[in-house]
């Protein structure tokens, strides 16, 4: 079953002379119970595009239905009640949490809001959240700053479950960690998904983490979806050449001393090159990638690419 | 490889209550405010002005009790010069009024003004500011204009007409300096509160379903106070200038005794009986020095440069 | 031969708010051979910075740092006049940082602040600098660097202004370049690039580098030798290779286990990653050794002392007995049901 389904979305930042296209017609759905990684570089919209899914963001134009409901056209008065089905964890396990408030604060104030519970339930709530994510009942009377950024980021994670959502965007969730915590958050995320049966729409730019987490994947590269598949065969049978240039560009003992890097930076979302968008990086450009823009197509069974070379 | 590492069902990990060593924190690390408030009392200069100040307060609540009747009446021969008479320690002005009387009357009056002219700019500061900034827009542009007039304005011109128009009064002219110095706090807080509603907390607020007001009240607010709060201090000094100033000119409330129009009432007799200017003078300097002593050690309590969080 | 850098017994302290130190690197010893790349690798909280910066002499004066003997290039470097070492710096010893856009300066041309560098430490002309920046900018990769040389950092993406630094950094051909997480702050596909680039750079100049990361990968690949710092302690060195393919101290292995990029093909459906538990925070007042709370094979003897620098086998280091094979007295100190059961010394 379906539970989100965005068709077409659009974010342009009006800026001087061309508008920024940050994201520039995405589409994609998450099924209830499934793990959909969106991996890029920065700059290819997949902040924005996470935002604006929970209308925590700008949004030029697109559909975003939840749970079969139009979330996207929803007035403000109305928001509340998705709100709650729909959460965030963030990256920045600093700048997510407000100082001002202690731990517990911090996780009955979405209770209160909601209406959920008398206050002793709120507060076995608390409780039962803070013992979820691996953390002492004793942080709710501490604050944030008493934290490492580990623990912090168990916080944010108790902060988005604690209202029991049923679709979890994580933006780029443990990249402000460190190695030996990173694999902490990960393994509590996949067992809170699983034990809450959440969706998850997880946003990250380093594949290692994507390929491990995710059941399917969208490789974005200047607004644009450039390629989607289930992991396994994303990861073994890449048709895209940047996905092809991602997956070799992660550092790899197997290649001693030897990197064959992609040319070239990621062009400006200003100024977006016509024909095919990755056509002056790629290594297979041809000029029909200069003039035509290839639409996303189906190369296998829920296997899309937006190359014209794909398959051949 | 099988471990019990679903962090859920195993027990939580050690978790150190101390904060990050390399990162070079305190072992205990107080929540804000205290934090701040010892920093502050740590701070000599800060404690300084605190002392001055209180006496100065002191000064003005003893006032009735030293000198119950009112100080603009006369009760000596006039002139009389600091130290020569006991019942007049400070001597007495032209007109026969006690100088102790009126410097500590007078004290009541701007204090009273500095501090309630205050309140007045800061709440309509901080309501402009707090609303600009967050709800930006075609909103915001018609308040930031709003607050360039009023800079545009030299403030002291503006001031004196308002009161001139008002009738001076002790009222009037606390809500004429609070009309004349919002537009700085309004800057200020609008400022905070834009920088402070794109941080993820803020987001992740929204995100949660909170209204806007819970969101600008418990989430925003108390994050942009720290500058506000140092502001305000200086802002305090000024409104007692300024109603010095006021009543210097001869618009100062004509029913009450205060610094300003002591030192007004003295200016004709600067060569001949200094005290009458100076002794008002000196308490205005101490009394500004005092809060700006304590805006500064605010200043560096509330917004230390180094911020170890980490 | 001397190797290039070799440094005995460093050790790093601040003061505490108690009137004594604390000391974030304690009795740190490093060799870097001519030619050859060195990764420290280490998280947060390890000291890896710190490291670099003081063989920088760039840490604040408040820092104390204690060592037995710093020789660089044939010349001792402790007690060496401040003149002769600042000499040395940016000409023989070079670093490059993390965030190329805080490292440069914002209101000076690339060009300039290149040229300047050569007119300080060579004393060429404008003129000479000028047409040598240039230079250096096409050595590095900077596409039209006749234009790109006057270009202000804000113009450039985050790629170009790391090869900016690095044109700066080796300006002078220094001796040894110390990269300090020189692409964590870029995208993969920079990242390789850059990578490439510092690879390319020390063959072509033959300059030594010394690689400060937390990225195993990037250590993998680029590495001759590995140096794992652990809260201010080397807890193991070995050669790239063997590191990798049998990592010997609790720590390494822990990391290793715990990488999703070590553990390509491994997938959430399948089971958990493995994990270290506890954060590096804990490291704080320990007396023995710093990973003991984290780790599953400490014995009582471990809390107790600081174990040695063992060396199982040529051109390795671990400091830790038990992963030697050595028994230690004492308990397990951590339950068994935390002590990974894969783990045999």
């Amino acid at each position: 079953m379906t539970l989100l389904s965005v068709t077409d979305l659009h974010v342009h930042y009006p800026s001087q002379g061309a508008s920024l296209r940050a994201v520039d017609g995405v589409s994609l759905d998450v099924a209830a119970g499934e793990t959909v990684g969106l991996v890029g570089e920065s700059g290819c919209g997949k902040s924005s595009l996470g935002r604006a899914v929970l209308r925590l963001g700008d949004r030029t134009s697109g559909r975003i239905l939840f749970a079969g409901e139009d979330f996207g056209a929803a007035p403000e008065g109305r928001l509340r009640a998705f709100r709650r089905r729909l959460q965030m964890i963030f990256q920045d396990p600093y700048g997510s949490l407000n100082p001002r408030h202690s731990v517990g604060d911090i996780l009955l104030a979405p209770l209160t809001v909601h209406g959920i519970g008398k206050r002793e339930e709120r507060r076995r709530r608390v409780h039962d959240m803070l013992d979820r994510v691996g953390l002492p009942r004793d942080a709710a009377h501490r604050f944030p700053h008493e934290f490492s950024g580990g623990q912090r980021q168990r916080i944010g994670i108790a902060r988005a479950l604690i209202l029991e959502p049923e679709l979890v965007v994580c933006d780029e969730p443990v990249s402000a960690l460190d190695l030996s915590i990173q694999a902490q958050i990960i393994n509590l995320l996949a067992a809170m998904k699983r034990e809450m049966n959440l969706s998850l729409l997880f946003i990250s730019h380093d594949l290692s983490v994507v390929r491990y987490v995710a059941d399917r994947v969208l490789v974005m590269y200047l607004g644009r979806v450039v390629e989607s598949g289930p992991h396994d065969r994303l990861w073994d049978h890449p048709q895209h050449p940047y996905t092809r240039a991602l997956i070799d560009a992660v550092p790899d003992p197997a290649r001693r001393r030897h990197a064959s890097p992609l040319p070239g930076d990621l062009p400006s979302a200003r100024n977006i090159p016509a024909g095919c968008r990755f056509h002056a990086r790629c290594p297979i450009a041809t000029d029909l990638c200069r003039s035509v823009d290839p639409p996303l197509r189906s190369v296998a069974p829920g296997h899309q690419t937006a190359c014209h070379h794909a398959g051949h | 490889m099988p471990k019990t590492s679903s962090p859920a069902l195993a027990a939580a990990p050690p978790l150190p209550a101390t904060a990050n060593p390399a990162a070079g924190t305190p072992a205990a690390a107080p929540r804000y405010g205290r934090r701040a408030l010892r920093a502050f009392l740590r701070n000599p200069t800060a404690i300084a002005g605190l002392v001055l100040l209180a006496l100065v307060m002191l000064g003005a609540s003893l006032a009735p009790l030293f000198y119950p009747d009112d100080p603009l009446g006369m009760v000596g021969r006039p002139l009389l010069w600091p130290g020569r008479q006991w019942s007049h320690p400070l001597g007495t002005d032209s007109l026969g009024r006690d100088v102790a009387a009126g410097l500590m009357h007078g004290a009541r009056i701007s204090l009273l003004v500095g501090f309630a002219a205050t309140c007045v700019g800061l709440s309509l500061g901080i309501l402009v500011g707090a609303v600009a900034g967050y709800r930006g827009g075609w909103l915001d542009d018609a308040l930031v204009r709003l607050i360039e007039i009023f800079q545009a304005v030299p403030s002291f011109i503006l001031l004196v007409v308002l009161v001139a128009i008002a009738q001076p009064s002790v009222a009037t002219i606390v809500g004429a300096i609070g009309i004349v110095t919002w537009p700085t706090i309004a800057r200020l807080v609008r400022a905070e509160v834009r920088a402070l509603r794109s941080k993820d907390f803020v987001v992740a607020a929204r995100g949660m379903g909170y209204g806007h007001g819970r969101i600008i009240l418990r989430e925003i607010l108390p994050n942009a106070m720290p500058p506000v709060i140092v502001t305000s201090s200086v802002m305090v000094a000024s409104a007692i200038l300024m109603e010095a100033a006021l009543s210097f000119m001869g618009l100062g409330d004509p029913n009450t005794v205060s610094w300003g129009s002591m030192i007004g009432a003295g200016r004709e007799l600067l060569r001949t009986a200094w005290y009458l200017t100076a002794l008002p003078g000196l308490l205005i300097v101490v009394t500004v020095l005092a809060l700006n002593l304590i805006g500064d050690g605010l200043n560096d309590a509330l917004n230390p440069r180094l911020e170890k969080d980490s | 031969m001397d190797p290039l850098l070799s440094v005995r017994d460093l050790s790093i302290g601040f003061r505490n708010g108690a009137g004594g130190h604390w000391w974030p690197v304690r009795g740190f010893d490093l060799t870097v051979e001519a030619g050859e790349t060195v990764a420290l690798v280490g998280e947060s909280g390890s000291g890896k910075s710190l490291t670099a910066l003081a063989l920088m002499g760039l840490l604040p004066r408040s820092a104390r740092v204690e060592a037995a003997g710093i020789r660089f290039a044939g010349q001792e470097l402790t007690g060496l006049p401040e003149r002769a070492k600042r000499r040395l710096r940016g000409r023989d010893l070079a670093m490059i940082f993390q965030e190329p856009m805080t490292s440069l300066n914002p209101v000076l041309t690339i060009g300039r602040q290149i040229a300047e560098v050569l007119r300080l430490h060579q004393g060429l002309s404008a003129k000479a600098a000028r047409a040598q920046a240039i230079e250096l900018l096409d050595l590095v990769r900077i596409p039209e660097p006749q234009r790109r040389v006057d270009d202000h950092p804000h113009r450039l993406s985050g790629g170009m202004r790391q090869r900016a630094m690095i044109a700066m950094a080796v300006a002078c051909r220094p001796k040894l370049l110390i990269a300090d997480e020189p692409t964590t702050a870029l995208d993969v596909t920079i990242q390789a690039q850059v990578l490439e680039l510092l690879d390319r750079l020390r063959r072509e100049l033959s300059l030594a580098l010394l690689l400060i990361t937390h990225d195993l990968g990037v250590v993998a690949q680029w590495a001759d030798r590995v140096v794992v710092l652990y809260a201010g302690r080397k807890v193991e060195e070995a050669d790239a290779g063997p590191l990798f393919s049998d990592p010997l101290h609790p720590y390494t292995r822990g990391l290793l286990a715990a990488s999703p990029r070590m553990n390509a093909g491994r997938h959430y459906r399948d089971g958990p990653l493995d994990e270290i538990p506890g954060s590096i925070a804990s490291a704080a007042g320990q007396a023995g050794c710093p990973f003991v709370p984290r780790c599953p094979a400490a014995v009582a003897a471990c809390a107790e002392a600081m174990p040695p620098l063992l060396v199982p086998a040529a051109r390795r280091a671990v400091a830790c007995p038990v992963a030697v094979g050595l028994p230690l007295p004492g308990s397990p100190l951590n339950s068994p049901s935390a002590a990974s059961p894969e783990f045999h010394p």
